[in-house]
């Protein structure tokens, strides 16, 4: 069970653009994007939600978070995620420190295990 | 540990560690921990522990620590071995886990202050300055836990490659979990290679961990249990008693000493004068018998002999060989002892006794040896003269003979160590590194896979203890070896200081320099009297300076005075004021028999010791 991931919904892109837009605009967290709905992907989303548990501090704060985007391709989500990639190709998986800012990706195709994704949160939680 | 960690042993351990002329240098810091209550200190070079009077004390080895760097010391294990690289290796990543594991804790708290300042809505500026909180708490773990995770995830490949994917393979599954567990996970890695390298050195060579302690104050020392290291018996507890009117060893000790010196002082004697005069003498006896033994000679004749020897490589002469080499050496000490060179005026009467009572020592010693020695030499040279007539002079044993005949027990030296060693008891001053060593029953420990070396010593038990007296624990590493002497390659010791804090009454002995307040004694002026007192003192926590320095006392004196012939028995009681730990005594009080006034200075001998003899307590 994912307690620590926000799973943005595939059908309503203007409801899927807002929550992440929301994700980002809250104070105090680092974020770490998840894109794609494979066996990776879900796999990936699992390890990164049981290293949330890390900073978990109630059922309702925690400084890390995850954000699950299974399809990246509407442009109203696509216009929220330019916001911190750019005109970059969206990657396997991004983290954004506490200031909205893109920390570090793992590109589609790139090795992805725990100790790298562990990795990338805490590159984000440097400030 | 239950207890709270205090790092040790073995200045220990002046833990300082040390090692004697021929020992490998080993940084016993590194593996050996003094545990006790409260204080948390680390095991630094000449420190001294403050504890408790009735505390214990642990002291826990890390075994494969210890193991390693035995065996890089003894040349078992290369300094560039890889296991040796990937250990050290390990210990970094490991250290930096565990620092993230408590900088998270860290973080967390930080991050739930900042949590509850939101739910209770607090100011912008409380809020403001809860998050720069956590946010610098964010940094500090994720600095510290960014470094340890490229250390694991970068390519060691100079290590081992195949160990360092598996290794990797059980990182990958632990950091989903806390940090702890991972941490977890490569100090199994990191026992598994130490236990080889144990193995290595078990193999290599047996290795014996001699530990002994040893209580100092008060002009005595007495050794104390260590589990597992000696057969000495574990006394009753006997818990500190802070209104101690029954008279303890101590006590009586001074009593005894104070009437010695006193007896000194009546006769003019000068203590550093006496002590000055038997070196003094030391050296002309030394110089007297080097020069009936012609020792320079004789050494010269003794190492041609030794080279002649040498140069056949017979067997039957390589025990002449070292025969003739064992007495040159002999000999050094003479010559040694008529180099010695009286200490300053400035230094310590400690230093000028111990050093006094050492020169002595070797000399007797050698005069005991060196006429069985020379006889075996020249009855081995007449066998042997016959066979090789080319290597051995017949001169040399005509001047061996001569030699053996002015090597006879001199009485005058041991005159000498005999006035010295008054004076050393009168002042309470002993050897105790000697004496601690010598203590018998010593049981060692093998160094070796499985083999514990941690012990305790429980305070408690120790029998008759005061606030300021010593215990010292030494360590002393020893291979195993047929040889009669003991070739101890490593050794340590650590001091700790009796404490007791808050108000305590103790009965002390001095010698009292008395003068009577009125001019019907005038005749009299700080006549010498040995008193008996119960001093209150109060120890305080945190303050070394009071406890060890200043600790005045204030009590009750009873003296035994002789103002007047008419009475045989006078007692004097009176209100005492000491200063440095009962050294120095200031007082006024009355004849009870002579119905006379008086006023006092003194002094206790012992502890005039026990303060010169701190500054003498350092590694052997």
């Amino acid at each position: 069970m994912l307690k620590n991931t926000l799973i943005v919904p595939e059908t309503d892109a203007r409801l899927a653009a807002r929550l992440v837009q929301e994700a980002i605009d809250t104070l105090d967290i680092v974020l770490m994007f998840v894109f794609g709905k494979d066996d990776q992907a879900k796999q990936t989303v699992e390890w990164a939600d049981q290293l949330c548990n890390k900073t978990r501090i109630s059922d309702t704060f925690n400084i890390r978070k995850v954000i699950w985007i299974r399809n990246a391709a509407p442009a109203t989500l696509r216009t929220v995620l330019n916001s911190f990639l750019g005109d970059k190709p969206v990657p396997r998986v991004a983290a954004l420190n506490f200031h909205d800012q893109l920390k570090g990706t793992i590109p589609e195709g790139g090795e992805i295990d725990p100790i790298k994704l562990e990795m990338l949160f805490v590159e984000a939680q440097k400030t | 540990m239950k207890l709270i960690k205090i790092l040790i042993m073995t200045n220990l351990l002046c833990l300082a560690m040390t090692s004697s002329t021929q020992a490998q240098r080993l940084n016993f810091q590194e593996f050996v921990t003094f545990q006790f209550a409260e204080t948390d200190r680390p095991f630094q070079d000449a420190q001294v522990y403050d504890v408790q009077i009735d505390q214990s004390i642990s002291i826990d080895w890390n075994e494969p620590v210890f193991s390693r760097q035995l065996g890089i010391s003894r040349g078992l294990i290369a300094k560039d071995e890889p296991l040796l690289q990937r250990i050290q290796f390990l210990e970094n990543v490991t250290g930096y886990f565990f620092r993230a594991q408590q900088l998270l804790v860290e973080l967390k708290a930080a991050a739930s202050r900042l949590e509850s300042a939101k739910l209770a809505n607090s100011d912008s500026e409380i809020l403001e300055n809860r998050r720069k909180s956590m946010l610098a708490a964010s940094n500090r773990f994720a600095t510290e836990a960014a470094t340890g995770l490229e250390l694991i995830d970068s390519d060691t490949a100079q290590i081992e490659q195949a160990a360092d994917k598996a290794l990797r393979d059980k990182v990958k599954q632990a950091i989903l979990g806390d940090y702890k567990d991972v941490a977890d996970v490569l100090t199994e890695e990191i026992d598994k290679l130490n236990e080889e390298l144990m193995r290595r050195v078990e193999q290599g060579e047996s290795i014996q961990i001699f530990m002994e302690a040893w209580i100092t104050g008060g002009g005595a020392e007495r050794p104390l249990h260590l589990d597992g290291y000696d057969k000495l018996s574990t006394g009753r507890p006997t818990p500190f008693q802070r209104f101690q009117l029954a008279l303890p060893e101590r006590t009586t000790r001074e009593l005894e000493s104070a009437q010695r010196l006193g007896e000194l002082v009546t006769d003019g004697d000068e203590i550093l004068a006496e002590v000055k005069a038997a070196i003094a003498a030391i050296k002309e006896e030394s110089e007297a018998l080097s020069q009936t033994l012609r020792v320079e000679v004789l050494q010269a004749n003794l190492k041609q002999l030794a080279q002649n020897l040498r140069g056949r490589s017979e067997e039957s002469l390589s025990t002449l060989t070292n025969q003739a080499t064992d007495l040159v050496n002999l000999l050094q000490t003479l010559v040694q002892a008529t180099k010695i060179t009286q200490s300053k005026d400035t230094a310590s009467v400690s230093q000028l006794i111990n050093d006094a009572i050492a020169q002595v020592d070797g000399i007797l010693r050698t005069l005991r040896l060196l006429p069985g020695r020379i006889e075996t030499l020249v009855a081995d040279l007449e066998r042997l003269i016959i066979e090789f007539p080319d290597v051995i002079e017949s001169e040399i044993i005509q001047v061996l003979r001569n030699a053996s005949e002015a090597t006879r027990e001199r009485p005058e030296i041991q005159g000498i160590l005999t006035r010295v060693r008054d004076v050393q008891e009168i002042l309470g001053f002993t050897n105790g590194v000697a004496k601690a060593a010598s203590t018998a029953g010593a049981i060692g420990r093998n160094v070796g896979l499985g083999n514990s070396l941690d012990t305790s010593l429980q305070l408690l038990n120790a029998g008759e203890r005061h606030p300021g007296d010593m215990i010292i624990v030494s360590i002393r590493v020893v291979p195993e070896t047929n040889a009669d002497e003991e070739i101890v390659i490593a050794q340590a010791h650590q001091r700790f200081k009796l404490r007791v804090f808050g108000f305590y009454v103790e009965p002390r002995g001095s010698l009292l320099f008395v003068d009577p307040e009125s001019n019907e004694f005038a005749s009299q002026s700080f006549e010498p009297a040995v008193a008996l007192s119960f001093m209150g003192h109060v120890g305080f926590k945190g303050f070394g300076i009071w406890n060890d320095f200043f600790d005045p006392g204030v009590g009750l004196t009873f003296s035994f005075l002789d103002f007047e012939d008419k009475h045989d028995f006078e007692l004097g009681i009176s209100g005492s004021f000491t200063i440095f730990r009962d050294l120095l005594w200031l007082g006024y009080g009355r004849n009870l028999q002579a119905k006379e006034n008086f006023v006092y200075v003194g002094v206790n001998p012992l502890a005039f010791g026990d303060l010169l003899k701190k500054s003498n307590i350092s590694a052997p």
